[in-house]
């Protein structure tokens, strides 16, 4: 029974070492990536997303942006738990700070990108609506004179409009990525500089680290 | 050995790290202040939402396909006159009698479907019957220029072209140019570009049959790509005072009469234009309208294809402004009286400014129409080697449609010599999107092509520069869209916006310093303001000048003497007095804010966040009062209106259709006459110039006529693009 007791001590113990990371340092990079990602998902809309939801765009990014702080919390949590499990140990502080950028950007633009493509697909859903509901006034085919002889098979009309519709949506969607991939990976190394590299806590040390950082930090500025 | 003791201090990476940070920080806030905050200002979008705005829009940009085609360069500018139009000639009776269906004031008389009926036949009791016109919308061509071409790329350097049968000339090659396919206004003369100028006078009722033949097509021209794909036309006189059904405005045309888009190839319309004021108040007279397609979906493309036609009116009552410099304002003219009831006037000129792009041969043609099928003989996207050299349009441009090519009444970089004497000038930009800012320049080097210039890419548009050009003569303005204004005022330059009309006496006789001209001296019209896009300028005198940006439109050469008759006025035409009490319209006025938008498609450009829709009228945003109420004025009223600009950094030429109206408030700010940006602000105009971001609260009047009529911005590409509202007067 002790046994069985000690080994669940032993894990729990375990995990709380390995969940050792600065929570801080999790919520800002979530804070940050969540805000820049929204203002690229704020813009992208302004630039093709449907009427029906246009708005003040500074109060649709701060919105939706607080909106989706959560959800980037739990993604970059994983990413810097993830990053400790694979790269905690390695010796090159390069190594293990460049993978750890890598990794969280990676999965905060994964998140960014997703949000922008459930944003595209509803606008594509309002427009296509629109288009049909608007298309018996500008079509001008059906009683088409001379030189215009409407064709008689493929995608034309409200076909093509959703078409042209759905590419635009598409290529923005691409443009985001890159966008998204770009600016995030900018922000997280912003972030890790600002917090000192601070991702996650090595036994013991921290303490120690804390007080030889405090001291350099009033001698640098004394100096 | 000892090494000496140094005092080193050593800062842990994670102090400098932070350091960084800060030093990142600062640096970032430091240039977006110094570079991106000005840059926002000049665009107007220096607000809370501007950033956002902005980068909508610079994404837009990449979005959507936006490749125009490089002019050929034109070898010989300033060698081909001007064209000065002469009057159109009416119908004489004996022939417009013996019509299977003559004009006349009973019902189904208005149109080939018989449906319809003048709402008055005459505008004062006193009129005489309508002149008649006749006016063959045709399959024609044009030509801008007859001077050889250098066909270049977008760096300038000389490019390869082509003829119509594909086959390729290499690089270097100077070529004569093509003639375009025009959809043209043929009053007798032959279809032209722009149409024939019908000079009318108040109390002289107009009727203009206009008949839609491009159906015949006799010389079987390739009509490309673009031009309403059925054909169909819609002629609107912008802006007289006229019934909706002689209006030419899509929300009458799909609701009564044709119940289409537009007149279908082998209809007619008779318009009848009853050059009366609105309300029978002299105040109200105007002084130059125009006259072109307003066909639903495609106006910009059927304006662009060519019709376009002018139409100055004169003042007889008192000889105030009839086209004689001896009596009445004294303004610079000389007219001749025809045998057949017109008349044409010497010295007295209109200016219709127009801008294109010529086919390259190697642009792909992409636009949305393609996918809609409606030119499946153009079997686009592909290129068009044969088109080399004929006029190139895009129907649905991420901001709106600019040429590289600058034309006055049709033709390239004209030449025009004048007598020493005043001029009177009438201005018109009838191009789809572009705004010109003008000034008279001396050069003592001349024109110099851009390419010449090194310049490229969109710095080429207008293809030639005056790179010494110097501002040596001064207009005076004597009206603007509503015709005559009461103080005539000297300006440096002036802007004009598309279907803006402005004119100017300019005196001949002397510069601006005092010293007389002589024959042979060489003047530039010459256009300051660049703007590289439908969106807005880049740069103009109000708004970062560039001094480098001097592209001279046409050459004015001074010649002989001639006699004067006219006088430098210092009063014109009252303005219609505004009642005292208008702020307390204010309350419940109408609300119209215009804004970019997608609902998919090419749906994009909206008014209150709806597209137009041509069976109903809108409805204003919420006034203070707490209404949003449907834009339907009663006979007889007058009203406040307010234009808003929903931002996003565009600028829009607001056309409201039917009555002139005054501008009380920009921004908020009562219109005292001293906003530069917006002088005319304090005159009579059928346009409301917005900048990004601007509102402007209208007074007008809704008299004289009942049903519907539409309002809708004059960039045509955001026009054809669903920026309009339906209203009506019940």
């Amino acid at each position: 029974m002790s046994t069985v007791v000690g080994r669940a001590v032993e894990r729990l113990d375990e995990r709380r070492r390995r969940t050792q990371v600065y929570w801080v340092t999790v919520a800002s990079f979530a804070v940050a990536i969540a805000y820049v990602d929204g203002f690229w998902l704020t813009s992208m809309q302004g630039a093709v997303g449907a009427i029906e939801r246009n708005e003040e765009p500074l109060g649709r990014w701060l919105r939706d942006s607080t909106l989706m702080v959560p959800l980037f919390f739990l993604g970059v949590s994983a990413a810097v738990l993830l990053a400790r499990r694979w790269f905690g140990h390695r010796r090159s502080w390069v190594v293990k700070v460049g993978a750890t950028a890598l990794l969280v950007t990676v999965i905060g633009s994964a998140i960014g990108i997703a949000e922008t493509a459930a944003s595209s697909a509803y606008d594509y859903r309002l427009q296509s609506r629109d288009l049909t509901s608007v298309h018996q006034f500008h079509q001008t085919i059906a009683d088409a004179k001379p030189g215009a002889t409407a064709p008689t098979s493929g995608c034309t009309g409200i076909c093509a409009e959703k078409q042209l519709t759905l590419a635009s949506h598409v290529k923005a969607l691409k443009l985001a990525t890159g966008l998204l991939l770009v600016s995030n990976l900018v922000v997280v190394l912003w972030v890790m500089m600002f917090r000192g590299d601070r991702l996650w806590r090595s036994a013991r040390a921290d303490d120690e680290a804390r007080v030889v950082e405090a001291r350099s930090t009033v001698e640098a500025v004394l100096v | 050995m000892n090494e000496p003791k140094t005092d080193r201090i050593k800062i842990p990476r994670r102090t400098l790290l932070k350091i960084g940070a800060v030093g990142t920080a600062a640096v970032a806030v430091g240039s977006a202040s110094s570079i991106v905050v000005p840059e926002l200002r000049r665009k107007g979008l220096d607000s809370a939402n501007g950033l956002f705005d902005a980068t909508s829009i610079a994404l837009a940009s990449k979005i959507y396909d936006e490749t125009f085609p490089t002019s050929p360069l034109i070898l010989s500018p300033f060698q081909d006159p001007l064209n000065v139009p002469k009057a159109a000639r009416p119908v004489p009776y004996a022939d417009y009698t013996s019509w299977a269906s003559p004009p006349g004031p009973g019902y189904g008389q208005q149109n080939s479907y018989g449906n319809e009926q003048h709402q008055k036949w005459k505008g004062y009791a006193s009129d005489p019957d309508p002149i008649i016109y006749h006016i063959k919308q045709e399959v024609s061509t044009h030509s801008f220029t007859t001077s050889q071409v250098l066909p270049i790329d977008s760096a300038g350097r000389p490019a390869k072209s082509f003829d119509s049968a594909r086959k390729t000339y290499p690089a270097g090659t100077v070529r004569t140019l093509p003639a375009s396919t025009i959809y043209g206004f043929n009053s007798g003369t032959g279809a032209t570009f722009p149409g024939p100028m019908i000079n009318a006078e108040y109390g002289k009722p107009v009727i203009v049959r206009f008949d839609n033949r491009l159906a015949e097509n006799p010389m079987n021209l390739d009509v490309q790509d673009f031009g309403a794909p059925d054909r169909s036309s819609l002629i609107h006189l912008h802006n007289a005072h006229t019934a909706p059904e002689s209006d030419g405005n899509p929300h009458y045309s799909m609701t009564r009469g044709p119940q289409h888009h537009g007149f279908r190839t082998g209809d007619w319309v008779d318009q009848m234009y009853l050059n009366w004021p609105a309300g029978s108040d002299d105040l109200e007279k105007q002084s130059f309208f125009w006259f072109h397609d307003h066909r639903m979906d495609h106006t910009g493309s059927n304006v662009y294809k060519g019709m376009v036609g002018l139409y100055p009116i004169y003042d007889p009552k008192n000889g105030l402004d009839m086209g004689d410099e001896t009596q009445g304002y004294r303004l610079p003219g000389v007219r001749t009286n025809n045998d057949d009831g017109s008349f044409d006037v010497e010295y007295d000129i209109p200016l219709a400014l127009f801008d294109c792009r010529l086919d390259d041969g190697v642009t792909n043609h992409l636009d949305i129409h393609d996918s809609m099928g409606e030119f499946p003989l153009a079997h686009n996207p592909r290129t068009h080697p044969e088109w080399w050299g004929k006029t190139f349009y895009k129907h649905f441009p991420n901001h709106g449609f600019v040429g590289d090519i600058f034309t006055v009444n049709g033709t390239a970089y004209p030449v025009l010599e004048v007598k020493r004497r005043k001029y009177r000038f009438r201005f018109l930009d009838c191009s789809v999107s572009r705004i010109y800012e003008l000034k008279l320049m001396s050069s003592t080097q001349g024109p110099k092509a851009a390419k010449d210039l090194a310049l490229i890419g969109s710095e080429l548009q207008g293809q030639y520069r005056i790179p010494d050009g110097q501002q040596c003569m001064k207009f005076l303005q004597i009206a603007s869209d509503g015709g005559l204004i009461p103080n005539p005022f000297w300006r440096d330059s002036f802007e004009l916006w598309p279907a803006k009309r402005r004119e100017f006496i300019v005196d001949f006789t002397k510069y601006q310093d005092g010293t007389p001209t002589t024959k042979g001296d060489v003047i530039y019209l010459t256009n300051v303001m660049k703007m590289p896009d439908g969106r807005m300028w880049s740069n103009s005198s109000r708004s970062l000048p560039d001094p480098n940006y001097k592209v001279p439109m046409m050459k004015i050469v001074i010649g002989d003497d001639a006699p004067d008759n006219s006088v430098i006025p210092t009063r014109l035409r009252d303005l219609p007095p505004v009642p005292g009490n208008w702020k307390d319209l204010m309350n419940n006025r109408l609300i119209f804010e215009v804004e970019r938008g997608t609902a998919g498609g090419e749906i994009e450009w909206l008014i209150n966040g709806q597209q137009f829709n041509p069976f109903s009228v809108t409805t204003s945003l919420r006034n203070p009062s707490g209404n949003a109420l449907p834009a339907s004025q009663p006979k007889g009223s007058f009203n406040l209106w307010e234009i808003r600009n929903g931002g996003g950094g565009w600028v829009h030429p607001f056309h409201l259709h039917m009555e002139e109206h005054r501008t009380m408030m920009r921004n908020g700010k009562v219109v005292n006459g001293t906003d530069k940006g917006h002088p005319d602000d304090v005159s009579k105009e059928d346009l409301v110039a917005l900048d990004p971001g601007e509102s402007t609260i209208v007074y007008r009047g809704f008299r004289d006529f009942v049903g519907p009529y539409v309002a809708h911005c004059h960039n045509l590409a955001h026009e054809d693009h669903a920026m309009m509202f339906g209203w009506e007067i019940t």
